[in-house]
């Protein structure tokens, strides 16, 4: 009988379906394992890109000839005048915003000395931050009055516009 | 079957290469290097800066102890303390440690000057209050300042906190220069530093060996010899022969120094503090003054054990004087000149990028020899 009339069927077993699905469950497991790292990593990066970009606004803020500088607050030395800083207005900060030639996030400041010598930290320009801040902290010689020159923190919170 | 297994084996594989990439704080880590980098730099600028608000040593508090006095209470205190204790207030960190070390006259390992090792106490605790404040129990340290007048040479002061520093911990270093108190600038510094300008600028316009090597007038060799010779000149001129008579840095450093302590012995003591001097002398059964003379000498006698300790204090200031200033000379011989080739060599091998070859030679010679600045070095490292 010519093969095309022979109308007999013969069942095989379907030996690659148990390799397939091993091989689905491991590529499963796999991109799932990857997706999860790599979320938390590109976080992590967010987290440094943040910081990086807060740290830079703290330097180019902290320079002598600065937009703090012009106001005073910045000394020779890198001292922060508490005095001065204490004394800037809302008006003063929106002038260091605008000379600071930085875009796209705000940013305001807060400094700290020992509560031997001043009660509580004073905070500038901070009232309208968002809940997605990032903050740099950096220890500075501080000058309270002709006699009295101590160790502070200045703190430089950065926000997105 | 076994296709499926192997793929599934060699994507695990890949996966355990890639993960690590993934999961790694390697970027954390390097912020945090930076960060504790950062931190012992703003901590030194911290003592550059800041300002103690009251400092106060007794002078000769050791002498009192050593002769059984105790000033801390009773009658004694008001006297001594209004005699002999001395106040410093609002003063910067850096100025009175460099103050500190202007009157230490430490000389191979140990301070001379028994009248101010009270002041190096008081200091050096003060100091570790700072740092400890500052860099709370997270951090451990070791701060160093030094003023050595010639690199190296084992004299000057020294002031020291902390811990040592361990071998196998993650260090940060940070350095920086404090300038020492303008009562050493001296007119003789001002001259003296005025003549090693004025030698180095008519010495190089009057032989300009630069320009003759330059336009091939001189050989390599030749230059090397002038410049070397111009070199050792200046040195020996710098130390102790002084420039057209006038003082060395040896006769300005150690002569002024040792005057200073000629004159707490001889005039503070004896006329000033006349009044503690009789009631410590009837409390002691000694003369103050002697007394002072007596340590004094025992404390020379320790480092310099050839000199007679019987001489009278005057002669005895005087042998040590030149025990130091003869120490000062072999050091500069053996150590210093030896580093005059080096130097020649870079100049000759690089002679095109100098374009000023005096403020480079004036630069070499300040950091081999340098009266002015004390070098500060802070190193932290976590706990």
């Amino acid at each position: 009988m010519p093969f095309l009339k022979d109308k007999r069927g013969v069942s095989e077993e379907f030996t690659s379906l148990p390799a397939l699905m091993v091989v689905m469950v491991g590529f499963a497991i796999f991109f799932a394992l990857i997706a999860g790292v790599y979320t938390s990593y590109n976080e992590r990066m967010e987290a440094v890109d943040r910081y990086e970009a807060a740290n830079f606004v703290l330097e180019k803020l902290m320079m002598v000839d600065g937009p703090l500088g012009e106001k005073g607050v910045i000394m020779p030395g890198g001292v922060i005048s508490l005095p001065k800083f204490s004394s800037l207005t809302a008006d003063d900060m929106a002038d260091i915003r605008g000379n600071s030639s930085i875009v796209g996030v705000k940013f305001g400041f807060k400094l700290e000395v020992s509560a031997k010598y001043n009660d509580s930290p004073v905070e500038k320009g901070i009232e309208d931050r968002q809940k997605d801040t990032v903050a740099v902290s950096k220890e500075v010689p501080v000058y309270l009055n002709d006699a009295q020159t101590v160790p502070g923190i200045f703190t430089v919170m950065v926000w997105k516009e | 079957m076994q296709d499926a297994v192997l793929f599934c084996v060699m994507v695990s594989l890949s996966g355990a290469v890639l993960m690590p990439a993934f999961t790694s704080n390697a970027v954390q880590k390097a912020y945090i290097e930076k960060e504790n980098e950062e931190k012992a730099e703003e901590i030194l600028h911290k003592f550059m800066t800041c300002k103690v608000d009251e400092f106060e040593h007794l002078n000769a508090e050791n002498i009192l102890g050593r002769a059984g006095i105790n000033a801390s209470y009773g009658l004694l205190k008001p006297l001594v303390d209004g005699m002999l204790e001395k106040e410093e207030m609002h003063r910067t960190y850096a100025d009175l440690c460099t103050e500190c070390m202007a009157c230490q006259l430490r000389f191979s390992g140990r301070q001379l000057n028994v009248l101010t090792e009270n002041f190096t106490e008081m200091t050096e605790a003060k100091l570790g209050e700072f740092m400890d404040e500052q860099l709370g129990s997270r951090y451990s340290y070791n701060f160093t300042i030094v003023w050595n007048p010639i690199a190296g040479f084992d004299f000057g002061g020294e002031l020291s906190t902390g811990d040592i520093i361990p071998s196998d911990a993650d260090v940060y270093t940070a350095i920086a220069y404090a300038t020492m108190p303008s009562s050493l600038f001296t007119k003789d510094v001002s001259v003296l530093l005025e003549n090693m300008r004025n030698y180095i600028e008519n010495s190089v316009s009057k032989n300009d060996y630069v320009s003759d090597f330059r336009d091939g007038q001189i050989s390599e060799e030749e230059f090397k010899q002038h410049l070397t010779e111009f070199l050792v000149n200046l040195i020996d001129d710098i130390i102790w022969r002084g420039f057209d008579n006038g003082s060395s840095i040896l006769d300005v450093s150690i002569d002024y120094i040792f005057q200073g302590v000629k004159n707490a012995i001889e005039d503070a003591f004896d006329d000033a503090l006349n009044m503690t001097a009789i009631t410590i002398m009837e409390a002691a059964g000694e003369n103050f003054s002697e007394m002072v003379a007596r340590l004094m000498k025992d404390s020379f006698c320790q480092i310099f054990p050839v000199i007679n300790a019987s001489l009278p204090m005057k002669k005895l200031i005087s042998e040590v004087e030149e025990s130091i200033k003869e120490q000062a000379k072999n050091f500069v011989n053996e150590t210093i000149k030896k580093r005059v080739t080096a130097m020649v060599e870079n100049v000759a091998s690089n002679i095109n990028k100098f374009t000023n070859i005096r403020a480079e030679i004036i630069n070499w010679l300040l950091q081999q020899i340098n009266f002015c600045r004390a070098k500060v070095m802070l190193s932290i490292w976590e706990v």
